[in-house]
């Protein structure tokens, strides 16, 4: 009798020869396979870039959309689709960017911005009643006819859910919330809001999309519950529905492509690039790769040393929009407690920032010295009023140190969101030059998400913080970040004068009036120093040689309807 | 064997209450307040607060835990805040795509680990012998010390960047292949059951990069395993005597192999659960939209219903290949019952 372990019950030799070969000639098949279809796609890319032909964009980006609900904050994915499902009801004039067919915005002129969805839009002699006049027969994606009632709805629908709205309602003057006679339909296409106070902001705002961007009333309401009066559940992953936009979102896979498909019945005529394709790729060197190679179209949200060396491949164009710097890297100071309580201390950090180091070596360039409260590129900024010189003043920081009765030095914790590589390589460059005063800075890396809690209820002694203000008015920006009450004012800055300056930025129409507070304002809160204002990173696009059109948006979003492929 | 089998399948239910137990409060330490993150920075207090009631955040941990529970039980994963969609519904059409990244590349580790893995022990003498075996010896260290991310990224560089053979890594087809209607979910076998040749030789193509990174990170074990494992049995009285009696040397090297194979099977078990940990990172390197990328974008988004899940799903499937090996040894080493 055999044992079950003995040689007649196992393998033979031609048969562990045979198991063996097959087991090696499946590895070898399979790799070849592979290998063929590597072959078979390497040279997917046209050399024109994107691989779709002129008629389809590809463009690479770190991630897609995460909502269609614009009450609610969400990433650079979803600001680009919802550029592109809704339009503004206005769009600043544009003129060319140098010569490579790209364009800016000519940002807070009035009198030359696109009417796009109003006809018109006046003031009375009160300064509080607005009238604004929608054009005929925009047609929704839902294939309704928007006009007064739909802008109703947004403006209800903000007072509603409360969340971003509450923010745009109040900085656009409809306070209280729920005040009588706010809005009223005059017919179908006119409607009269009226402001509590006079409100300079509230003409601007209608070139916010995310303010006072239109939604298909009819659509969205055929989607309310009775737990949910403003469609919120229905309007996150099918918004586009209620959008009148020059795109509709044609499919949406979670984690890997958007794909977008030109809306026929646009009201602006149907745009030259029929798909547009959002791809998902998280790693921006394979983003730069993609674009050498021919793959995609569009990038953007790269190292500044991709960006350079983008600049000297064939068929890439890297757009350094240096006349559209809308980010603001900032350091935000936790006001309410020591040693930031203290404006001498705050002085003294910003007399010592190594402004130069971090637009250098942070962003090798690509960006530029702030020396403001609000961006450059807005109206009103005040070149004037930066007391700190180009910092790095050790001797002064440490007087003021030593007058707040920090001579001795002080240790700061320093929180930084781990998603954005630069503020961690600025927070190292404040950590190296404050040394030079006694200051130890401690660098606390955290993910997005933890990042924002920490920052939005002020567990900080200082936060680096990279944000924008998508309107280009000095009161929105100042409300934004300086005002006691305001949500964005992470360091909850408090200041009876200040708050005082931005009530009167908010409602003085005379034009010379205002420029005379926004002055006094900023001068003002440099010298207070609530936050040490970093750079300003210029807005960088990638893109192949054959796409043109690309637009400095303050939101840095692309519209696909501006962009052609040759 | 039978009433082996029952117990240990009856430890399950236990093991998964614990592995749920453990994920829902890593989960609760995890910082990221799930209801500032859905509505941003600039949302007031007052509307995180109302979210967070309506969440169920506001209530104590252990009674979020039962709610937790009950859900799971009843297969209701919740919600992801960024996608939109139902858990179970994300995690249905990304993990195909997933174990069919993770089973290629195992099945391929083990083809290339265990042949070479006994041909470094039969060879361990003279000189090729030495080179074989210092070279097998040289990878296991390499690829023991290098991480997966950094190999991946280099084999992008190299092959898709300067040589250019290689597809880009932007996911599982190129963007102009159309892919076959979901069946099982994984595009290699929906492509073959619908006759899709073009997108099967384009998703064959773009699965060499990331299948050659976890095999290469991977099959490292493997061969170590199977050599010292096969080493030590040609050393062993038996095959003396197997020796001494003249046996073929083929014949001596499949009995040492099959005694061998116990470790070397309990390793490959091993080896699979972590190859789904692996996969979250070469996932993400090649955009491959798979269970993977789900999580490591559930962790940096607070999307604590997503990471929940994901957490769980990987426990329960290592607790189902750890629960084969036990039966597996069971059935061949009768003292283990």
């Amino acid at each position: 009798m055999r044992s079950a372990d003995g040689p007649g019950s196992g393998l033979t030799r031609q048969q562990f020869l045979k198991a063996g070969g097959a087991t090696l000639a499946g590895a070898a098949a399979l790799g070849g396979l592979a290998g063929c279809g590597a072959a078979g796609t390497s040279g997917g890319g046209s050399a024109g870039g994107g691989g779709g032909g002129r008629s389809t964009l590809v463009v690479a980006v770190p991630a897609l959309l995460s909502s269609l609900d614009r009450e609610f904050e969400v990433g650079a994915g979803s600001m680009e689709a919802m550029n592109n499902v809704y339009d503004a009801a206005t769009m600043w004039a544009t003129e060319p960017f140098g010569s490579t067919g790209s364009r800016v915005p000519q940002l807070g002129d009035t009198k030359r911005w696109r009417l796009n969805l109003i006809e018109e839009a006046s003031v009375a002699r009160d300064g509080l009643t607005w009238t604004i006049r929608f054009k005929p027969g925009i047609a929704s994606h839902a294939g309704n006819e928007l006009g007064a009632d739909d802008f109703l709805y947004t403006l209800q629908r903000h007072q509603g859910v409360w969340v971003l709205g509450a923010f745009y309602n109040h900085v656009a003057g409809f306070l209280p919330r729920w005040r009588a006679g706010m809005f009223k339909t005059l017919d179908r296409h006119t409607i009269r809001v009226r402001t509590q106070k006079p409100s300079p902001l509230f003409l601007q705002m209608l070139e916010n999309n995310f303010a006072m961007g239109l939604f298909d009333g009819v659509e969205a309401r055929r989607h309310a519950t009775g737990g949910d009066k403003w469609s919120t559940g229905w309007m996150k992953s099918n918004g586009d529905k209620a959008g009148h936009g020059p795109y509709t979102i044609e499919s949406h896979k979670p984690g890997t492509e958007t794909v977008f498909r030109a809306f026929a019945d646009y009201h602006g005529g149907k745009p030259a690039i029929d798909t547009v394709i959002h791809r998902a790729i998280e790693s921006s060197s394979t983003r730069a790769s993609l674009l050498t190679a021919g793959q995609v179209d569009v990038v953007r949200d790269l190292l500044p040393a991709e960006f350079k060396k983008l600049e000297q491949t064939r068929g890439v164009v890297v757009d350094d929009f240096d006349k559209a710097k809308f980010l603001l890297l900032m350091l935000v100071f936790n006001t309410t407690r020591r040693p930031f309580d203290d404006p001498r201390v705050r002085q003294a950090l910003a007399w010592a920032a190594p402004y130069d180091a971090i637009v250098d070596n942070v962003y090798q360039g690509y960006a530029d010295r702030w020396n403001g409260v609000i961006s450059r590129d807005y109206p009103f900024f005040d070149e004037g009023a930066w007391p700190y010189g180009d910092g790095r003043d050790f001797e002064r920081a440490r007087a003021l140190l030593k007058q707040a009765g920090y001579g001795s030095g002080l240790t700061v914790n320093v929180i930084y969101n781990a998603s954005e590589p630069q503020p961690e390589l600025a927070a190292i460059e404040l950590q190296s030059a404050f040394k030079e005063i006694g200051v130890d800075l401690k660098l606390q890396k955290y993910a997005a998400a933890a990042f924002t809690e920490k920052l939005t209820a002020t567990q900080f002694d200082a936060a680096v913080w990279l944000d924008l203000s998508l309107t280009p008015d000095i009161g929105y920006c100042c409300y934004l970040y300086f005002q006691s009450r305001a949500f964005a004012n992470m360091g909850k800055y408090r200041d009876a004068r200040a708050d005082a300056l931005i009530e009167q930025i908010l409602t003085t129409l005379d034009e010379e009036k205002r420029a005379e507070v926004a002055r006094s304002f900023q001068r003002y809160v440099l010298q207070q120093s609530p936050h040490l204002y970093l750079a300003q990173p210029h807005y960088m696009v990638a893109r192949r040689e054959n796409v043109k059109g690309v637009t400095a948006y303050t939101s840095r979003t692309l519209r696909f309807d501006d962009v052609t492929k040759a | 064997m039978g009433r082996y089998a029952s117990k240990r399948i009856a430890l399950l239910i236990p093991q998964l209450l614990c592995v749920a137990l453990i994920t829902f409060l890593l989960v609760l330490a995890t910082p990221g307040n799930p209801a500032r993150a859905q509505l941003g920075s600039q949302a007031p207090q007052s509307a995180v607060d109302a979210l967070s009631e309506k969440l169920g955040l506001d209530r104590p941990a252990y009674e979020q835990f039962v709610v937790y529970l009950k859900n799971t039980v009843t297969g209701d994963f919740g919600q992801s805040w960024v996608s939109g969609n139902a858990v179970l519904d994300d995690l249905v059409a990304r993990a195909p795509s997933t174990f069919e990244l993770i089973t290629i590349s195992f099945v391929i580790a083990l083809a290339l680990a265990i042949p070479l893995g006994v041909m470094a022990a039969v060879r361990s003498t003279g000189f090729v012998g030495r080179i074989v075996d210092r070279c097998s010896f040289g990878y296991g260290l390499l690829a023991g010390a290098i991480p997966d991310f950094w190999f991946a990224l280099i084999l992008i560089f190299v092959f898709f960047a300067v040589l250019g053979i290689a597809p880009s890594p932007i996911g599982q087809l190129d963007v102009t292949v159309e892919g076959p209607p979901s069946i099982t979910g994984a595009i290699s076998i929906d492509a073959l059951l619908t006759g899709n040749w073009a997108a099967f030789w384009n998703h064959a193509g773009h699965l060499v990069l990331p299948v050659a990174t976890l095999v290469f990170i991977n099959a490292a074990p493997i061969l170590r395993m199977t050599r010292n494992s096969v080493l030590e049995n040609l050393g062993s009285p038996y095959i003396r005597f197997a020796r001494a009696n003249g046996l073929p040397k083929s014949q001596i090297v499949r009995y040492a192999l099959r005694n061998a194979l116990l470790p070397i099977v309990t390793l490959a078990g091993v080896l699979y659960t972590i190859l789904i940990a692996g996969a979250v990172l070469t996932e993400t390197i090649f955009s491959w939209g798979g269970v993977g990328q789900y999580a490591v974008q559930s962790v940096l988004n607070a999307d604590w219903a997503a990471l929940q899940s994901v957490v769980l799903l990987g426990a329960a499937v290592s607790l189902l290949v750890y629960l084969a090996l036990d039966l597996f040894h069971a059935a061949i080493d009768p003292r283990v019952r």
